[in-house]
């Protein structure tokens, strides 16, 4: 799956419904974790280095982890 | 420059939408830069921008919903539609903008004596004749949270939280059309027109309403929806919701929607008018209007100095405070004269 930020700076006549689509699960997912109580779950700036290895880490470990 | 048609011959405005009333109310010579000479910022300002986006969206969200198009499906339409619309393309370097090459004409060589005949115009192959340049790049804000990326989410999240089980429902007028996106000129007493464009009208428990969409960075209180009585885009719409509609309006219901780094979050508030409030604003802002009108035909234009700090400055302050000699240099230099705005151009 495509990183969120690489679709969104994907010129939108190249993406498929698929893209758009993967963008509102996203958004979705990302207003589910603030109204859990993550209150930075929206944020659309770019993740840094680290912040992608732990997500990764965490993907390996099968932990959940909002970022 | 072209008239925009909100004037008459002389140049006197008589075609009136809140955005210009508010500008007569507020400063006459605030009201002359901007309505009778055009100047405006070189780039549109973000907070505007972000605005009509989010806005846009919205509305076509209704309008999808009201033709019968499911949630999903019109969520997937409105953030494509939104993604498009804020990847700016420039104009084709081939074609500058013209779609076509070879403008030219040239003798015919096989019968000179049939004088010049036009050359066929060859469409431009480098943009598919549309003249925008296949390249681009997403709007680039300069604005710490009113981004692209925010925008994208602030539709989302709005149409989480009140798309599916929204207590509003689109109001269909009498003759089937959903009343979503209607841009209305009325005219009113003195030659005047009353325009403007209402994003919804909606009914809520019962009752029909304007609906308007705001954007903030603040946290929205209920002092914020106190902010909108006064207010004349709000009596506005009301008065044009009854009059232009025939549908007895009771205030504009006012979505706000906070935009912050890490999230978007949304409060609905109501703004009532009753008649007599309406009759009163209408008095007084035919008043503004004459002034306006008056100061036009004079060319007389008199600052108001008590507004000059207002909503955290006048945008013009900087060139007011400059003598009036050297106010059109500085004008020039941090200013364009770009298409003047119209009241009555339809959005």
């Amino acid at each position: 799956m495509s990183d969120l930020h690489e679709l969104m700076a994907r010129d939108p006549l190249t993406h498929t419904r698929e893209d758009i689509e993967t963008i509102i699960a996203e958004m979705r997912k990302s207003r589910h974790a603030f109204n859990a109580g993550n209150l930075r779950a929206g944020s659309t700036k770019p993740k840094t280095e680290k912040q992608k290895q732990v997500e990764k880490l965490a993907d390996t470990l099968d932990l959940k982890i909002d970022l | 420059m072209t008239q925009p048609k909100a004037f008459d011959a002389s140049g006197i405005q008589f075609g009136w939408d809140s955005t210009s009333i508010k500008l007569a109310e507020e400063c006459l010579y605030k009201y002359k830069l901007k309505m009778i000479d055009g100047w405006q910022p070189e780039t549109l300002s973000v907070h505007l921008r972000f605005g009509q986006h989010y806005a846009t969206a919205l509305e076509h969200y209704h309008k999808h919903i009201a033709l019968g198009i499911d949630h999903d499906e019109a969520v997937y339409l409105v953030v494509k539609e939104a993604l498009e619309d804020t990847w700016d393309r420039p104009i084709c370097k081939e074609c500058q903008g013209e779609g076509q090459l070879d403008i030219t004409t040239e003798f015919a060589e096989e019968n000179p004596w049939a004088g010049r005949v036009d050359k066929a115009v060859t469409p431009c192959e480098t943009c598919n004749a549309t003249g925008i340049s296949a390249e681009g790049a997403p709007w680039e804000s300069d604005h710490n949270v009113k981004t692209r990326a925010n925008l994208i989410r602030t539709i989302i999240w709005y149409l989480e939280q009140f798309g599916k089980d929204d207590a509003v429902s689109t109001l269909i007028l009498s003759d089937g059309v959903p009343a979503v996106e209607h841009s209305f000129a009325l005219p009113v007493d003195n030659g005047i027109v009353f325009a403007g464009h209402l994003d919804r009208l909606g009914v809520y428990a019962g009752d029909p309403y304007v609906q308007d969409q705001k954007t903030t960075g603040a946290t929205i209180t209920q002092r914020y929806f106190e902010g909108f009585n006064p207010d004349t885009q709000m009596s506005m719409y009301t008065f044009a919701g009854k009059v232009a509609y025939g549908i007895p309006v009771k205030g504009v219901i006012i979505d706000a929607a906070q935009i912050a780094v890490g999230f978007s979050r949304f409060e609905r508030g109501f703004t009532f008018r009753v008649e007599a409030q309406l009759n009163e604003w209408y008095d007084h802002t035919m008043y503004h209007i004459e002034v306006a009108r008056k100061a036009t035909r004079e060319n007389f234009f008199p600052m108001n100095r008590s507004s000059c700090g207002n909503y955290g400055g006048c945008e013009f302050r900087d060139i007011c405070s400059r003598a009036p000699s050297v106010r059109e240099q500085f004008l020039k230099a941090k200013y364009i004269r770009g298409p003047r705005w119209d009241p009555l151009t339809p959005r």
